[in-house]
């Protein structure tokens, strides 16, 4: 279908009677030149575009208007790339349901009775329905990887830093990866080129040189592992799956088997929990209504603050305090990020003979609605691995249970996502082959 | 009867052209809210990055007071909530400041200073009875702090302390240090003790814009508590503004609780490792300071007074060092400098980077044309309000006469006036202004009286010799 | 136990809670304190606190790198302007 504006707008109504995904439409800018023309792309509500409002998913932000863009917006742009909607997310990141109070629910395109996943979750649901062919949105625990496992769409979370953060409302700085969905690798891929790259307003870009400049040599066969700890859990289906793609691969190289101790894994959840919501609440200290966003005359800011976010957030915000106050700063906020690091260690030692190492994304399909907990299974824990320890990793379509997708995980030393990608492809290829066995 | 412990914090505002963590420009005066980067407003997105300048002026002030240099750079947040800082947490050094342990000689006496750090200002808040203006250009300019100990044991001490610490960071090209426009803000805190190696409990005394305010201050509380303490009441840590008008110290707020600041390391900005040769390349290139200008002053004959009265001024010293690359005649420039020019900057708002020090030497050099010191002034007065002299003192030189001619009017007047040569001789003193009189009026003017009697005086003497 | 502390974080966070959320806050705070126990148990001797993923190589700012919002930019999303200021409520120090 050729680019207008018309027939864009028709894909984007569409789309959201489908998924109620977007919170703004933006007036696509069709150009004819650069590596994006012709593609569409959807942004998730916490990055900023100039002129357009910006919610990321709170009240808190009503009526903020973007005077500037974000770097990644500025690329976008440039490479003639076409923004078509700014797309719902949970409340400032904080949140993996695919719900908001103030957009209400996005909505699983083959069943509405479950959740899409979130954070990212209009990122994930527009691209599903192909109201665009590319959503950019954010990982902080697993914001992209489980909407993409859940919508059966190919979801990357690069190294930590690869992508410019400056612009993008954060949740927590020290995890905060901007990623990106499509519905094949090769468009994941191209965006993910245009995207990458050094920006001086983001320090966390300037990638130590010594993992930037990892050998280039070629290398035919990847190094695989599987991660067996935590698929221990996983539905039937799923892990049976798993075990035929194991199979498969084994015909043509050895598949190491990797672990962690569960009495290690058990700590994914706490540690992400204490940093998180720690970070975020300095964060989301400038969100007060008197500068912009949400205000109204002679409220105090103690009533605007508790006007502005759900009761979800603030309890985080009260918990991130706590744990950074002078009698519990040492045995919470700086144990927590020790124990990070042990982690952290645990999970870069699997990788020590192996390349790329892969699990189930998600141990089931998407929940049901009415199920819905935040889950602290190790099943999806681990996927906040990635992101305590900035390696990438990325989530392709594996399968389907009763119609309803999930996707197999793979992950890569940091700043080989050539490696992943590559993976990525091949695995791809295999499950191809599988099927048709 | 009691003990005196004053230790004084100092927030020096960096002259960097941009902000500490800011892209925006650093500035004064200038309409509100029009220097502004993202992150001065805190909007969200908004990331930190680090001004290089900032930190090489931090190494300065570092090296100046003897501090150790931390070389790893950390920045950390200090988060509390008010509308002057938009993020909800200022970026600080809190754990590793840039330097520690350092020290300065106030009259023979070390006073210890604890550190020196960066961080950043806060925007400027303008109360009216129903609202607060807000304007976020001063919000991010880099500011150093530089703590000392509680060992200033006199008022007299505290003001010294300020007033030489003031003059190093001016002389160190750091800031322009005016106390009076905030560059220079200064915080002190006071407690009286009997017992001599035990501190009592600490008054902090903020809003003191000058060095008098200062003195004013530490003379009240000083009395305040010494009362407080004779009638065996207790001091309470607390909060105290200086009110210049009654100039008495007024409570602010009580400090039951230290305040939880939530210091955590800021995790938007990475650890950087300085290197060593850039830190002692910055030190090699420390501008001198103000000890070392005095001793090079002396050395060039200039009276020590004399000399301390130019380092009060850092534009008019640095204003003499490029003069006198152009001309011997220092003292005379030293003189003006201290007279004329002084005045007419004051007067005039005139600027010294506005005037060429060339031309300025060249002017001064006039004096070979046996010009007088009075006549130069004049030039030079002119010269510093923007007028071209160099047409006037053609003119002057083409009228005047040569030293010849001047003579030789002299003789004229001598060989007419016999009697007035005989009462000189006889220690009439007005026989001599006489005679210059006549000399002018032989001239018709042109004669540089000064000039005249200088010959004249010469002349006599000489005939006087030749007589005995 | 915990009111004093609530009260205390309401005021650094400044948000407010009703008595009938209080309970609610302190079973959170509770959670915490078991999280505090359960780390008690792990041993960090000898680790470092992971503040950042990467220690990234650093890179200052030049001087004549200068960026600024007009002042239209600055003000747009702000509530209530003055002659160029931000106006918010009379603030009490």
């Amino acid at each position: 279908m050729p680019l207008t504006r018309e027939n864009i707008r028709k894909q984007c109504e569409f789309a959201q009677q489908k998924t109620q995904a977007i919170v703004s439409f933006v007036v696509p800018e069709i150009q004819d030149k650069g590596r994006f023309k012709d593609i569409r792309i959807a942004l998730k509500d916490n990055i900023s575009l100039k002129g357009y409002p910006l919610q990321a998913g709170s009240k808190i932000l009503e009526g903020y208007q973007c005077p500037y863009d974000a770097t990644i917006v500025e690329k976008i742009k440039q490479e003639g790339g076409c923004i078509v909607a700014k797309t719902a997310m949970d409340e400032l990141g904080m949140g993996g349901s695919g719900n908001n109070d103030i957009h209400g629910p996005v909505i699983h395109p083959w069943d509405a009775s479950r959740i899409p996943g979130g954070s990212s979750s209009g990122c994930a649901a527009l691209v599903a329905v192909d109201g665009a062919d590319v959503a950019v949105g954010t990982d902080t625990g697993d914001s992209i990887r489980k909407p993409a496992s859940y919508m059966g769409l190919v979801g990357l979370k690069p190294t930590y830093g690869r992508i410019s953060r400056f612009g993008i409302v954060p949740y927590a700085s020290s995890m905060d990866t901007v990623g990106i969905l499509a519905r094949s690798i090769e468009q994941v891929e191209s965006v993910y080129d245009v995207l990458k790259g050094q920006d001086e307003r983001d320090l966390m870009t300037f990638l130590p040189k010594s993992l930037e400049k990892a050998p280039q040599k070629k290398q035919e066969l990847l190094r695989l592992a599987v991660f067996d700890s935590i698929s221990e859990d996983a539905d039937p289906v799923l892990k049976a799956r798993l075990q035929k793609l194991i199979e498969q691969l084994e015909t043509k190289q050895t598949i190491k088997h990797v672990q962690m101790p569960q009495s290690l894994l058990a700590l994914i959840d706490p540690v992400y929990t204490v940093i998180a919501n720690a970070e975020a609440c300095s964060n989301h200290a400038n969100l007060d209504g008197l500068r912009f966003g949400l205000s109204s005359k002679d409220q105090s800011v103690e009533n605007i603050r508790s006007r502005g976010f759900s009761w979800e957030v603030k309890k985080r915000f009260l918990c991130g305090a706590y744990a950074l106050h002078k009698e519990n700063q040492e045995r919470l906020f700086i144990k927590a990020q020790k124990i990070r690091r042990k982690l952290v260690d645990a999970y870069a030692s699997m990788f020590t003979e192996a390349d790329i190492v892969f699990s189930l994304t998600t141990p089931d399909v998407a929940p049901l609605i009415s199920e819905y907990k935040e889950d602290t299974s190790i099943g999806l824990s681990y996927l906040k691995l990635s992101n305590f320890s900035g390696y990438p990793s990325i989530s392709i379509p594996f399968g389907h249970k009763e119609g309803l997708p999930f996707g197999l995980h793979l992950a890569a030393k940091p700043c080989r996502e050539d490696l992943l990608l590559k993976a990525a492809k091949m695995f791809s290829q295999v499950i191809q082959e599988m099927d048709h066995v | 009867m009691y003990k005196v412990h004053i230790g004084i914090e100092i927030h020096c505002a960096l002259r960097t052209k941009a902000k500490m963590f800011s892209s925006a420009f650093v500035t004064q005066n200038q309409d509100p809210n029009t220097s502004l980067d993202i992150i001065d407003l805190a909007l969200p997105g908004y990331l930190p990055t680090i001004n290089k300048k900032a930190v090489e002026y931090g190494i300065l002030v570092c090296d100046a007071l003897h501090c150790t240099i931390n070389p790893v750079l950390r920045f950390d947040r200090k988060n509390y909530a008010y509308p002057d800082l938009p993020k909800g947490f200022q970026i600080t050094q809190q754990f590793y400041p840039l330097g520690k342990n350092g020290y300065m000689m106030i009259e023979g006496q070390k006073i210890d200073i604890e550190r020196v750090h960066l961080e950043e200002d806060t925007a400027k808040m303008i109360h009216h009875s129903q609202s607060t203006l807000l304007d976020f250009n001063r919000c991010g300019t880099p500011l150093l702090e530089i703590v000392s100990t509680a060992q200033i044991h006199s008022v007299d001490q505290a003001c010294t302390y300020v007033k030489s610490l003031q003059q190093k960071l001016i002389y160190l090209g750091v800031t322009q240090g005016r106390m009076d426009k905030g560059q220079l803000r200064c915080d002190v805190n006071v407690s009286l003790s009997q017992n001599p190696s035990q501190l009592g409990d600490k008054v902090e005394l903020k809003n003191l814009n000058s060095i008098s305010h200062i003195r004013q201050a530490l003379d009240y509380e000083i009395q305040r508590q010494s009362l407080l303490l004779d009638q065996h009441k207790k001091i309470e840590m607390q909060t105290r503004r200086f009110d210049e008008k009654t100039k008495r110290t007024i409570l602010l707020r009580k400090k039951e609780t230290q305040k939880d600041y939530r210091y955590f390391p800021e995790p938007n900005l990475p650890v950087i490792h300085l290197d060593k040769s850039w830190i002692q390349e910055i030190i090699a290139r420390r501008p001198r300071d103000p000890k070392e200008i005095l001793d090079i002053l002396k050395k060039q004959g200039i009276d020590e007074k004399e000399a301390q009265s130019l380092l009060t001024q850092k534009d008019l010293t640095d204003f003499y060092f490029a003069v006198i690359k152009y001309t011997e005649r220092n003292k005379d420039v030293l003189h003006l400098l201290l007279s004329d020019v002084r005045n007419q900057m004051k007067s005039h708002a005139i600027s010294l980077s506005d005037v060429d020090p060339r031309r300025f030497a060249w002017i001064v050099d006039q004096k070979e044309e046996n010009f007088s010191t009075n006549r130069i002034r004049q030039w030079i007065l002119a010269f510093l309000n923007g007028k071209n002299v160099e047409d006037q003192i053609q003119k002057a030189k083409d009228e005047q006469p040569h030293v010849s001619r001047i003579e030789e009017w002299i003789r004229q007047v001598c060989d007419a006036n016999q009697q007035s040569i005989d009462d000189y001789r006889q220690g009439k003193k007005r026989a001599l202004s006489y005679l210059v009189g006549q000399v002018l009026k032989v001239s018709r003017g042109q004669a540089d009286p000064a000039l005249v009697q200088k010959k004249l005086q010469e002349r006599l003497n000489q005939e006087k010799e030749e007589a005995e | 136990m915990y009111k004093e502390k609530i009260k205390a974080l309401q005021n650094e966070v400044r948000i407010q809670i009703d008595d009938s959320q209080y309970e609610e806050i302190e079973n959170e705070l509770c959670k915490m304190e078991g999280i505090a126990k359960a780390f008690s148990k792990v041993d960090t001797r000898n680790v470092e606190p992971m503040v950042r993923c990467f220690e990234t190589e650093a890179v200052f700012r030049k001087e004549d790198s200068i960026y600024t919002l007009t002042k239209e930019e600055a003000l747009i999303n702000a509530n209530s302007t003055k002659d160029g200021y931000i106006e918010v409520s009379r603030v009490v120090k």
